[in-house]
């Protein structure tokens, strides 16, 4: 099967780059955001970075949900991870995300009965599997996420089994790209859309980025040939003096998204009023929870979760760094006191979080050469 | 850059990366129908029942973009 051999060609690659490099303007800085962290991951697991011009900068989004995650809701399933009665489920990823008291794979040694699941839908298999226990699920992740946890609800309704619950932090990605368009820390040029997460609400809801703040967006795949031929699109708009939204990302991407999902998920979910995103504080509207509808499968309203929040650890600057003021390797304690090994901050937990990409691609030493570098 | 990088890399069915994150998502080709699910094949040749409701209606044949266990979008030839 193609779809991705194709879209790694070195040859065609730098064909690509060189036509990004004929379009840079040596005088000016181009600042671009890639918002999604599986973007931050194929920049550098390939290399992106080495075939663009100085001039062009990529600044890492808020994209990575383990990252973006507050210490408190890591706590809060901690907790409901603790109970007897409980089998915990989550993705892999979670196990390892700081909370203030450890995570859960320390709780898990401890005794709690925590597993991995791969899917949603693995953790309803082991409610139905264990009708004499509660199941719970720590949902997380962005609309690309979301259309699974809501699937596996609508099943569990269809099915009625009652012990299983769902502990949601959706999050959703236009309200914490607006907020940073809305801060006076960043200036940027334009944004790389996120692919995946637009497979699910389409293009549509990227049109505030030129219509509101004069910022084109491309839509993109995850393949280095997807990242560089956006990156070229970008590029011919700034020169063009275009703005716009474009999908580069067509094989997959639907200008109108996926509706049967989006259906799906307003059947289950609602938007909080507010949710709190690491490094970013409070944004409106940027959560899901259940709906009222499926208020019997809300873990929050099963075990009366206290909404507690918890600081950061004062060295961490998973803030700046999510914001894009900052480049992992800036970061106080970055290699030191948190490794992927160790992490103090979220952003090194996820292989997808900036500080975690920086270190396992074996950035940080020449990244700080080349900040210093560009003054 | 891309040399070494295989021809699935990390977009298997058995790859280990960040599910949470939107980047796994993972083209697969339907195999079999039946009911909600699809048995579906990867690049490398990993199968899984994979739940296409979302996708619906689907084909044997067709590829679907998938992620935790559900196809989210299909893949246009």
């Amino acid at each position: 099967m193609k779809y991705v051999s194709e879209f790694r060609d070195a040859e065609l690659a730098r064909a690509v780059a060189s036509e990004i490099a004929s379009l840079t303007d040596p005088d000016r800085h181009y600042k671009l955001m890639e918002v999604c962290g599986g973007h931050t991951h194929t920049i550098y697991r390939h290399g992106i970075k080495d075939l663009l011009p100085d001039q062009v900068e990529l600044v890492h989004g808020p994209g990575c949900p383990v990252c973006v995650l507050p210490m408190g809701r890591v706590d809060e399933g901690i907790a409901i991870a603790e109970r007897p009665e409980v089998i915990f489920t989550c993705f892999g990823d979670m196990m390892r995300v700081p909370g203030s008291r450890g995570n859960l794979l320390e709780v898990k040694a401890e005794g709690a009965d925590i597993r991995m699941v791969y899917s949603p839908l693995d953790a309803l298999r082991i409610a139905r599997e264990n009708p004499d226990r509660e199941v719970v699920f720590y949902a997380i992740g962005f609309e690309t996420t979301a259309p699974s946890t809501a699937l596996t609800l609508l099943r569990a309704k269809k099915e009625g089994i009652e012990n299983f619950s769902v502990f949601c932090n959706h999050v959703t990605i236009v309200p914490p790209v607006r907020a940073l368009l809305d801060s006076p820390d960043l200036r940027l040029d334009a944004f790389i859309g996120p692919g995946h997460v637009s497979t699910v609400i389409g293009c549509r809801p990227y049109e505030f980025m030129p219509e509101d703040y004069g910022k084109p967006c491309v839509v993109a795949g995850f393949e280095p040939l997807d990242l560089l031929q956006s990156i070229l699109m970008l590029m011919r708009q700034l020169d063009e003096g275009r703005c716009e939204v474009e999908n580069q990302y067509g094989r997959v991407v639907l200008w109108e998204g996926n509706l049967q999902a989006l259906k799906c998920m307003a059947e289950v979910f609602e938007l909080r009023p507010y949710f709190e995103w690491r490094g970013l504080g409070f944004i409106a509207q940027s959560a899901l929870k259940l709906s009222a509808a499926y208020a019997d499968f809300d873990a929050e309203l099963r075990y009366s979760t206290p909404g507690v929040r918890v600081a950061d650890p004062k060295a961490c600057q998973c803030g700046e760094v999510l914001k894009g003021v900052l480049k992992p390797p800036d970061c106080k304690v970055f290699g030191t006191a948190c490794t992927p090994e160790r992490p103090l901050g979220a952003l090194m937990v996820s292989s997808e979080g900036a500080c975690a990409a920086y270190y396992n691609f074996g950035r940080k030493s020449f990244e700080k050469v080349e900040i210093g570098s560009k003054g | 850059m891309m040399e070494g990088a295989g021809p699935a890399g990390y977009c298997t069915l058995d790859h280990d990366g960040c599910v949470t994150c939107s980047d796994a998502g993972i083209p697969v080709r339907v195999l079999s129908v039946r009911g909600d699910d699809a048995l579906c094949e990867d690049s490398v040749g990993n199968r899984a029942q994979i739940a296409v409701e979302l996708v619906a209606p689907v084909r044997s044949g067709e590829v679907l973009l998938t992620h935790g266990g559900v196809a989210i979008g299909k893949v246009a030839g």
